[in-house]
This record gives C-alpha cells, sequence and structure tokens, in this order.
C-alpha cells in the first residue's frame, strides 16, 4: 500500500475481505484489522515522510493470523514500539498501545533487502465464535 | 460509508454527528470541525452513533477535545457509543474519562 493516511481504509477493506475468506470470527478480523491499521498508521506518522510504500504480507493459518510489515522509512526499534501506559493528559502513542493489547506477538523482523524496517503481527486464533 | 461531520446548532449546544469510519485520514477534519465547534463557547456533543470504526487517531483526537473544552469550561460529551467504538475507548482504558450519554440529545433540549 501506499505509505498515506488515504491508503489505510482501502487496505483494511482488502484484508477484511481475505480474513473473511479464511473463516476468522467477528473478533479476531475486527482485533487484527485495528492493529494492523495502528502498525499502518505509525509508519505512516512516523516513518516516511511523505513517500514511499509499505508491503504487507498476511498468513492465514488454523491457529494464527498473521502479518509483516516492511517499509523504507526510519529505522525503528524495540523501544520505539514499546507501549507506555495510557494517559488522558497525553493521548498521543496509543497507537502502540493497541497492538500490543490486541495481539499475541508484536515483534521487529529482518527487513529483507531493499527495506529499513520489518514488522511481524501475529495473533492466535483462540476467540472463534462457537 | 465516507466519512461524514454534520453540525447541528441548538440554543445551548452543539451536535457534531459524525458518520463512517475515522482514522488519520479523517481526524484531521474531525480535530478541525471539533475546534471551530468548541471556538463557539457552548457545550458540544459529539454524536458517535453512525461511526462504525475509530482508530488511535480518532480517539486522540475526541481526548483533545476533551481537553480544550476543560480549559474553556464547556461541557463536552459523547453520545450514540456503539460497541465498536466501546471496545477501542476501554482498550485505550478512557471509557470512565468521557462522559457518555446513550443517545444523543435533541438539538434544543435543555442541558440534563
Amino acid at each position: 500500500m501506499r505509505a498515506e493516511a488515504e491508503a489505510l481504509r482501502p487496505m483494511r477493506e482488502q484484508v477484511r475481505s481475505l480474513l473473511l475468506d479464511s473463516g476468522a470470527s467477528h473478533d479476531d478480523m475486527e482485533r487484527f484489522l485495528l492493529a494492523l491499521n495502528e502498525a499502518c498508521a505509525n509508519i505512516i506518522r512516523h516513518g516516511q515522510d511523505g513517500a514511499g510504500d509499505i508491503a504487507i504480507e498476511i498468513r492465514c493459518s488454523e491457529r494464527r493470523i498473521e502479518a509483516c510489515l516492511r517499509d523504507r522509512g526510519r529505522p525503528i526499534s524495540e523501544e520505539t514500539l514499546r507501549p507506555r501506559p495510557p494517559d488522558p493528559e497525553r493521548p498521543g502513542g496509543l497507537g502502540n498501545l493497541f497492538m500490543h493489547a490486541l495481539l499475541d506477538e508484536v515483534r521487529l523482523v529482518d527487513p529483507g533487502r531493499g527495506y529499513v524496517n520489518g514488522l511481524c503481527l501475529r495473533l492466535n486464533r483462540t476467540r472463534e465464535e462457537a | 460509508m465516507s466519512f461524514e461531520i454534520r453540525i447541528h446548532t441548538g440554543a445551548d449546544h452543539l451536535r457534531m454527528a459524525l458518520s463512517g469510519e475515522i482514522d488519520l485520514a479523517v481526524s484531521p477534519r474531525v480535530r478541525e470541525a471539533l475546534l471551530a465547534c468548541l471556538g463557539n463557547g457552548q457545550a458540544v456533543e459529539v454524536d458517535l452513533s453512525e461511526v462504525s470504526y475509530i482508530d488511535s487517531s480518532g480517539v486522540a483526537t475526541l481526548v483533545e477535545g476533551l481537553q480544550l473544552a476543560r480549559q474553556q469550561g464547556v461541557e463536552f460529551t459523547l453520545s450514540g457509543v456503539g460497541g465498536t467504538v466501546m471496545k477501542v475507548l476501554k482498550l485505550a482504558r478512557l471509557d470512565e474519562v468521557f462522559t457518555i450519554r446513550q443517545s444523543p440529545r435533541a438539538v434544543g433540549q435543555g442541558a440534563a
């Protein structure tokens, strides 16, 4: 996707459709979509200086839903990803909090050739609806 | 559904009705409209009953509105908070920070 805020909604629609096809529960789908949105929004806000793209690879299996994001923005670290406690006086930084609260794993990975950052998101599919 | 902001002007408060999905692309529009409403000096109610999605940028915008309203000494409420939006407010542990009305106040109806 383009690293632009306007690209977030089409991205969500595309991934929603993919997750529906994979049989994801409504709860899993909403959790994963919000977390993925936050990861992409962080890259757009902090990493790209208004240019570039974000490569997103989604993998769905019976047990988990994963996304690997790669971008060419400013380098991020574990420290960058660390959530801080919510503070009504300082509402910024909620994106990291959401990602960590919604997912089972948020980790940096080798970005591969041509990219600066690699981020992997994982949700274990343990919340299936009956 | 495309995103829309509708402002309803009452005798004693303004109701800002939002519809659609609130994300990083539309939060600046929400912020601009909120600041304009709060600049009026009247109580402001943000009606979220037609909001189907909100992310952290939308939540942060609402918090900014709340902070500004407090500084100005005007009432700031949310209404029509559906399940999806409430889950996100709870995730941010902000559900108890806002004054939340179950349903939107009719424009022209006095403050509760």
